[in-house]
């Protein structure tokens, strides 16, 4: 069960992740389902990969952005749970708090809601021409 | 040989359910009965040596592959062995019965990893990965699909290759005065016609679907597998003079046909290029090309799910691998215009303004404005 007291971290199991150019590329290797986040959405992946809670993620997006703290925590929600359901997060049981990671209080941005655009597009190839079960460094994986 | 028949729909066998030493036997058995067809070839800088037992297979793989043919003196790192059932009468000992139910094309492993397998309704190949050995069999070389003939064993060979350092990735790459331009997208973005309309406008062609993603010091290479691409409707209409050397599906659902280029353009491809520049087609509603500056996020999006999720395991490593090669040159929009003729004068324009080596040019190309192929 999300809470705003939760960490988050990448599901390593099955995902690859970039952030370029403040844009997440997720790529979801077992299904073969993409998605990209851009601009604040982009943001809070590195916050995720930092093994942050909700609660320090908003905190953080409140020293960046100007928006009002429920509206950071309801898209915060919102959105890890959204990743939750696209099995690309899992919840932690420990992670870093905020006291070492917060930056420096300044000129805070413009804020947008974050998004998470899905493409399946890949999914027909799958149906015909499934890969390999198992997910690993490569051929040489064990499953 | 396999020991027991297994459902199969399942991908991880245990160690006896492989039926790689089965193959070889029923192999074997073909050898010993007809002639044998031997290619020695030369695929990413690794010696490969393909024995095929059935006269039209052999002739599909050497059109599809004999452009990579290298001294038969060079010691094979792997071997290819395949049979023809129809065309030898020699028939697969124990396979296992077909599950219409299951997907057309169905990669195996078992559960140690050591064996990796391609099976489909007519055919299968299986790699032993510590012999560096693949054997299989079709029932006839007439029921191969499209993607058989113009990539043989291409499964097998990317479990192989990614072994040693060389990934396949989803692009087409041309090059231009020592500077390799790759293409990406996804199906229908374009990379076929900008390789093809590269080739037939001078440029050197080393693929326009796969190719095989190495490093060479710190320069990022991109070898030429295949000298075949596949033409649907849309390619056909815009090189009509390429129809007639078109090879025509063996099913009615196939919607491409198969071109070789060895015997459109004999001579005309190479084998390995260093990779410049990153070029992402698409067709826009305009009379020329023109190529402008593309985001390495866009870039990111263009190459990897494609190319990740078309290797028999996607892995984390070949993704990674792909955000150093988009980190490590330049990216542009290709926006292909109608004039199919004026592409190749974009490319080489394009090559044209790369300055110094890979990891010489900018990371972001912001100062190269776009440019219109009639300026060249």
């Amino acid at each position: 069960m999300l809470s705003m007291s939760s960490f988050v971290v990448p599901n390593e199991q099955q995902v690859a992740a970039k952030v370029m150019d403040g844009e997440a590329i997720l790529i979801n290797l077992a299904t073969g389902t993409y998605y990209s986040m851009p601009a604040t959405g982009g943001f809070i992946w590195s916050l995720i990969e930092k093994r942050m809670s909700l609660d320090d993620i908003v905190r953080t997006l409140a020293t960046t952005y100007d928006a009002d703290q429920p509206q950071l925590e309801a898209d915060v929600m919102s959105l890890c749970q959204a990743l939750c359901n696209e099995g690309l997060l899992t919840i932690a049981t420990e992670g870093h708090t905020s006291d070492t990671l917060l930056p420096e209080p300044g000129d805070r941005l413009a804020y947008t809601a974050p998004t998470l655009e899905k493409f399946t597009d890949m999914a027909e190839m799958f149906a015909l021409d499934p890969p390999l079960p198992g997910l690993g460094t490569g051929p040489a994986a064990r499953s | 040989m396999s020991s027991t028949a297994h459902d199969p729909s399942r991908q991880i066998l245990a160690p006896g359910e492989v039926p790689f030493a089965g193959l070889v036997h029923d192999f074997s058995r073909a050898v010993a009965l007809h002639r044998v067809h031997r290619l020695d070839l030369r695929i990413a800088g690794h010696a490969l040596r393909v024995r095929t037992v059935g006269d039209e297979w052999a002739d599909i793989i050497a059109t599809a592959m004999g452009h990579l043919t290298t001294d038969a003196a060079s010691l094979p790192e792997i071997t290819i062995d395949v049979w023809d059932v129809q065309a030898t009468g020699v028939s697969v000992s124990q396979r296992p019965t077909p599950d219409g139910s299951a997907p057309p094309i169905l990669m195996k492993t078992s559960d140690d990893g050591l064996f990796i397998g391609e099976e489909r309704l007519h055919g299968a190949t299986w790699l032993d990965r510590s012999a560096n050995r693949i054997v299989g069999f079709v029932d006839s070389a007439s029921r191969l699909n499209l993607d058989e003939r113009a990539r043989p064993f291409h499964k097998m060979l990317s479990a192989w290759l990614e072994d040693r350092g060389v990934q396949f990735i989803h692009s087409g790459l041309v090059r231009h005065r020592d500077r390799g331009i790759l293409f990406v997208g996804n199906g229908g973005a374009g990379k076929s016609t900008s390789s093809i309309s590269c080739l037939r406008g001078g440029l050197e062609y080393l693929g326009d679907d796969f190719i095989g993603l190495g490093v060479n010091g710190n320069r990022f290479v991109g070898y030429g597998l295949y000298a075949s691409c596949l033409l649907n409707t849309d390619h056909l209409r815009r090189f009509p003079d390429l129809g007639r050397l078109a090879h025509l599906p063996n099913y009615a659902y196939e919607d491409k046909c198969v071109l070789y280029l060895t015997e459109a353009f004999p001579g005309c491809l190479q084998t390995s290029s260093s990779i410049d520049a990153i070029a992402l087609p698409r067709v826009v509603d305009s009379e020329l090309t023109r190529f402008r500056p593309a985001t390495r996020a866009e870039t990111l999006r263009a190459i990897a799910p494609t190319s990740v999720m078309q290797l028999p395991r996607p892995n984390r490593a070949a993704f990674e691998r792909l955000v150093e090669l988009v980190q490590a040159v330049p990216s542009y929009w290709l926006e292909l215009g109608r004039r199919v003729d004026l592409i190749p004068d974009a490319v080489r324009t394009l090559a044209d303004r790369l300055e110094g080596g890979l990891f010489d040019t900018p990371k972001h190309p912001s100062a190269i404005p776009s440019i219109a192929s009639r300026e060249a």
